[in-house]
């Protein structure tokens, strides 16, 4: 797994854009996440839920001796995905895919916030905006 | 190859990255038995554009009001009315609840990379999120507490994160679900039912009866109320009761109590909906809080619901008591 610190500018965008869009009806994100640090893992999907108030993606992640250690992944609510152009059966169990994720403020070491999950013909999904991104992925 | 790499395919580009979306109307059209052609596919208007104005009059709650110079012209076309002479109310209602955001997303111009186009969070709230959230608990048409209850209310609607029962997936129930988003109306009744994105409600729905009963002693209280109509004029006017005690009116920890009694009125002129509440709760609050939103119909043939179950997972994660 590695940890690294976004760089100052774009965790400056970030701070900007916040509250872009509100997403009501659930806690706010700096309550539970740390956007300026993000780890990224390969992954194997296990199980997708599709349900309010946030998507979850549960993917093992085996280490070089062959341990697996189950992670689970925020997304944003259904709705919410399905407006910007992300359905469920965009994921499926099985997929090995390279998932970078925001990490939670409490130290679960297991748990995020998804950014991107990045399948294995190369083509990506990010939960952000492009301009944000630009050069970075 | 799956479709997922066809439409990968870097010539094909944005736009049919965003095809990739939605059901080719070309296929639909193919199934027996149904004709589908010109079924318009998608949510909101058919500019689908959010409405900025959220909380227009100071009540803390995030439902929307549509452009004065949109809700007038939509009143310029006819009124529809039932055989029984009264207007129809059917069809579907944008924006409701907390109106609508549509984006369909973004796709690189390789056409590998998918962005969901919205905003993040920075590690910490931001100095303008921090004044939303006080301006919510201070505007001009917040709920009339008697003067017992506001220190309570406060406590709890800074401690939304922790104390919403809709962040533990209860329902919110009415009249927090706000605006109906799809009305169907029947000579003896009318059915609304509400928009479930971004919610813990999970397939939300009101039948108002209309044929002359009055309320029915013999139901339990509820999360939505019991809801009897009739027509004054051109305006349904509804009136609901029999309401469980442990909902909040909006997220800034807005209690009520059993006694609470909502007259809801909705009246159609053109495509648009004059629709206003009046919530009275004579335990707590000092005189009826009213709160009035125009709603203007949406795509034709449009729907906004969508199954979604609610399952509580961030509960014991929170590290503060940061707000939405």
């Amino acid at each position: 797994m590695i940890r690294k610190p976004l760089g100052a500018l774009a965790a400056v965008a970030l701070v900007l854009l916040f509250s872009a869009i509100p997403l009501p009806a659930h806690h706010s994100v700096t309550a539970e996440f740390d956007s300026s640090k993000s780890f990224t893992v390969k992954a194997t999907i296990t199980k997708i839920e599709w349900v309010n108030p946030h998507t979850y993606i549960y993917a093992d992640v085996k280490d070089e001796n062959g341990v697996v250690t189950p992670y689970s992944f925020e997304g944003g609510p259904p709705g919410a995905l399905r407006r910007s152009g992300v359905l469920k059966t965009m994921f499926n169990v099985g997929d090995l895919v390279t998932i970078e994720a925001y990490i939670a403020k409490d130290g679960s070491k297991h748990l995020g916030l998804l950014h991107a999950v990045r399948f294995a013909d190369g083509h990506q999904i990010l939960f952000g905006r492009a301009e944000d991104s630009e050069g970075k992925n | 190859m799956n479709a997922r790499v066809v439409s990968f395919i870097p010539a094909i580009g944005l736009a049919a990255g965003l095809m990739w979306l939605v059901p080719a109307p070309t296929s639909a059209q193919t199934k027996p038995g149904i004709d589908n052609k010109n079924v318009p596919i998608g949510y909101g208007l058919d500019k689908d554009q959010p409405f900025a104005g959220a909380d227009p009059d100071g009540t803390g709650l995030p439902w929307k009001e549509p452009p004065a110079a949109e809700v007038e012209a939509a009143k310029k076309t006819p009124t529809p009315h039932l055989s029984d002479g009264h207007p129809d109310l059917t069809g579907f209602w944008a924006p409701a609840g907390w109106g609508y955001a549509v984006t369909q997303g973004g796709v690189s111009a390789d056409g590998k990379t998918r962005y969901t186009q919205r905003g993040g969070e920075g590690p910490v709230q931001s100095a303008q999120k921090k004044r939303e959230l006080k301006n919510r608990l201070e505007g001009p048409n917040l709920p009339p507490y008697k003067p017992e209850f506001v220190e309570k209310v406060k406590y709890l609607g800074e401690r939304q994160s922790h104390e919403d029962p809709a962040f533990k997936c209860a329902p919110k129930g009415f009249p927090r679900v706000g605006p109906p988003t799809e009305i169907v109306q029947v000579p003896d009744e009318v059915v609304f039912l509400y928009d479930t994105v971004n919610s813990s409600e999970q397939n939300a729905f009101r039948i108002v009866s209309t044929d002359g009963r009055g309320h029915d002693p013999s139901l339990n209280p509820s999360y939505y109320g019991d809801s009897i109509g009739h027509w004054e004029g051109n305006t349904m006017v509804i009136d609901v009761a029999n309401f469980v005690d442990d909902t909040w009116l909006s997220q800034n920890g807005t209690i009520h109590s059993d006694a609470m009694h909502v007259v809801e009125k909705l009246t159609r002129e053109g495509n648009a909906i004059d629709w206003v509440i009046s919530i009275e709760d004579p335990k707590i609050f000092t005189r009826p809080w009213v709160i009035e939103r125009h709603l203007i119909h949406g795509l034709k043939g449009g729907h906004a619901l969508e199954e979604a179950p609610c399952v509580e997972h961030d509960y014991n994660h929170l590290v503060n008591d940061d707000r939405n």
